[in-house]
Parts: C-alpha cells; sequence; structure tokens
C-alpha cells in the first residue's frame, strides 16, 4: 500500500498532504511565506492528526518548480533529507502541472501562471491533460502569452498566483475566451502533487534524493544601457 | 538628477545615510560605490539606522549578504568577491533585489548586466583631509528622483 508525503513551497503557499490509493488522507495548506520555519511542523502535524507514523510513508512527492528560488531550495532541501533518512523513492512534480491538476476538469486550455517578478510569469499551455509527463515551461511576459494565446479558439482557463495578479490584463486582451479558476484553486495544493506522484510511481517515473534537481528557470539577463552611470 | 554632499567627519556620513534610510521603501535599490575605505559600511550604516534598525551593520563580504529585520528588511550586499555576476544566479538574487526589502549593494560593479535599471547610485570619494568625504547622489527612475528631491 502506498502512502505518499507529498508538498509544495514553490509559491507564497506551503502546503502539505497525504495521499494514498483511495484518495486524499489529509492536507494542510498556509498561504503566507514563512515556508522555512513552518515546513517541517506542518508535516509533523499532519502525521500525528492523521495518526501516521514517519515509517509509514512509502514515498516522498515534491514540487520541482518553477518558483521562487528560495521556495524551491526549501522543499528540495526538504524532500531530500526525507528521502535520504526514511530510504524510500523521491518524486518531482511541475508546479504548474500540479497548479493545473486542481482544475482538471475544465473543457479546454488550461494556462498554469506562476508570477516570475519584474513583469513575467512561469506558464506552460495544457491542452492534452496529460498529468504524466511535465509539460514545456515557458518565461513570458504576459503580454507575450496573450499574443500566443490568441491564436487558440478554445477557451482557456489561467491558474495560479499569477492569475490573479494579472487578471485584468489578460481579459482585456483574451476577453470572452479567458476564465479565471477561483482562489480555492489558484493557490498550490500538496493533493494534487500527490496525486500526480502516484500516477507517475504506477509508471516507474520516480527518482531518489541523489538524482533530484529542482526546476530553476533562468531568465536571461538583459544589459542596462551604459551600465553605472555614478563611476567616473 | 544628482545632489553632492560633503562631509568632513564619520558622523556626518552616517547623518546622511540615516536621513537617506528614513526615506526608503520596499523595494528601493541602492547602490554604494567607492574604493576601500571610503565609508560605504558607514554609509549604510545610517541608512539601516534611519530605517529604524539597530544591531550591528558590518560589510557582509563573506557571506554576500546580510539580512536585517526590521519594518522593511534591509537586504545588505557586498560583492567584493563575486568573481562572476552569474554566481548571483546561485543565490536566488531576483528575490531580493525585486522582491519585498530594501537593497544596498556594495561593490555593484559586479552586477554587470544584472545592473537594476532603476537604482539610486551612491558614489563616496576621499578628500583632502583624512575624514572629509564627497558623496555624490545619482538617481535612476522615477521614483530614485523622488527620493532625491526629499533630500534637498
Amino acid at each position: 500500500m502506498m502512502k505518499i508525503l507529498a508538498f509544495d513551497s514553490s509559491t507564497k503557499t506551503a502546503t502539505v498532504a497525504l495521499v494514498d490509493e483511495s484518495g486524499i488522507i489529509g492536507e494542510y495548506t498556509i498561504n503566507f511565506l514563512r515556508h522555512s520555519v513552518i515546513l517541517m511542523p506542518m508535516i509533523d502535524e499532519l502525521l500525528k492528526r492523521t495518526g501516521l507514523k514517519i515509517n509509514d510513508i512509502t514515498h516522498i512527492a515534491v514540487s520541482e518548480g518553477p518558483g521562487s528560488f528560495t521556495g524551491l531550495r526549501i522543499g528540495a532541501a526538504t524532500a531530500k533529507g526525507l528521502s535520504h533518512a526514511l530510504n524510500v523513492p523521491l518524486v518531482g512534480v511541475s508546479s504548474l502541472l500540479s497548479l493545473a491538476y486542481n482544475v482538471s476538469e475544465f473543457d479546454g486550455i488550461i494556462c498554469p501562471i506562476i508570477d516570475a517578478l519584474r513583469d513575467s510569469v512561469y506558464t506552460s499551455i495544457i491542452k492534452d491533460k496529460d498529468f504524466k509527463n511535465n509539460p514545456e515551461v515557458f518565461i513570458y511576459s504576459i503580454k507575450e502569452l496573450a499574443d500566443i494565446l490568441l491564436n487558440y479558439k478554445e477557451k482557456i482557463l489561467f491558474v495560479g498566483d499569477g492569475a490573479l495578479i494579472y487578471k485584468e490584463k489578460l481579459y482585456s486582451i483574451l476577453g470572452a475566451k479567458s476564465c479565471f479558476s477561483s482562489e480555492i484553486n489558484n493557490i498550490s495544493r500538496a493533493s494534487s502533487v500527490g496525486i500526480i506522484a502516484m500516477e507517475k510511481i504506477k509508471n516507474n517515473m520516480a527518482d531518489n534524493y541523489k538524482d533530484f534537481r529542482p526546476v530553476y528557470v533562468k531568465k536571461s539577463a538583459a544589459e542596462v544601457r551604459g551600465g553605472l552611470g555614478g563611476v567616473n | 538628477m544628482e545632489l553632492e554632499f560633503i562631509s568632513d567627519n564619520r558622523d556626518k556620513t552616517i547623518e546622511l545615510g540615516k536621513k537617506l534610510g528614513r526615506l526608503l521603501k520596499a523595494g528601493d535599490i541602492i547602490l554604494l560605490i567607492g574604493d576601500l575605505g571610503s565609508g560605504k559600511t558607514v554609509f549604510a550604516k545610517g541608512i539601516a539606522e534611519g530605517m529604524g534598525i539597530s544591531g550591528y551593520i558590518t560589510s557582509p563580504t563573506f557571506t554576500l549578504v546580510n539580512e536585517h529585520k526590521g519594518k522593511i528588511t534591509l537586504f545588505h550586499f557586498d560583492l567584493y568577491r563575486l568573481l562572476s555576476y552569474e554566481e548571483l544566479y546561485d543565490i536566488g538574487y531576483e528575490e531580493y533585489f525585486y522582491g519585498n526589502g530594501v537593497c544596498i549593494i556594495e561593490w555593484p560593479e559586479r552586477l554587470g548586466p544584472l545592473l537594476p535599471e532603476n537604482r539610486l547610485e551612491v558614489l563616496i570619494k576621499k578628500g583632502i583631509e583624512e575624514d572629509e568625504r564627497s558623496i555624490y547622489l545619482k538617481s535612476f527612475g522615477k521614483r530614485y528622483e523622488e527620493i532625491l528631491k526629499e533630500m534637498l
């Protein structure tokens, strides 16, 4: 019997869940940025309240990114430490794919958006409801993303913190074919990470603590013209 | 916009830093430019005091960045030991520069292409007398021009 401990600290949300073949055993989510302090106590609390012991865990699942650099480091360090100590496999799940899974019933294109600071976003365009393989990750400005989506006929559902921040701008370009998910689905959910991880495990796609790497998407540096102006 | 101040002792340099520190808001970026021993860290100490952060401000030469908690968090960078700007990717520089704190950056020459477009540059030059300093404040972007107007 599988017992997956899943967590996601890739955005402002810290979220922890326990899932098995019958579904979600428990989930604990705090939408407030203090991951380095709260993630481990949240895991501990969830285990206690569900009456499970840490040794009952058969797999660790973690959001691999893209997302907040610091958040990804915290998630990866926690996942690697637990996976190593418990001697169980580690499964990395795309943060964008797990956001899309929050709204997987949607009949159209799902477009998860995570804020990447400085008017850019991490995003994927999910058409085929493949929740096993990680989708291609893009880094776009909102304008670039909206212009690309103009080429699609289907309705598009936006999900994630970026969907909230850029709602008006997206709507102004895409109009009635843009849909926006609710507050409940706009945050990362560890239960989604866990359910996707289960599919991956069934398909022999689990990783291990040595090989797992967070997905940092590096923006190219645009040179500021003139450089420093104070140095004479 | 560019302002010039003359300071003839350490306390005056700290006072000027304090005056600037009181005007800072989350997201502001201050670059400190000057030779070793010119008083960049002294000026940084003034900024911290102005922001209501007392504590011990030392140059984070070996740690790259120090974090000082206050009403607004202050991130104090010293990039002297940086070999390449690409090392900044390894510490997730964007979340500091474009996050919810104030950044003070010593040795911003090392930033290369990661130099923020909007910023306040502070250039400190030694004068003829031992403790004399010329301090130049130069704004890049509207936000920093507003700060300089307040400094007049």
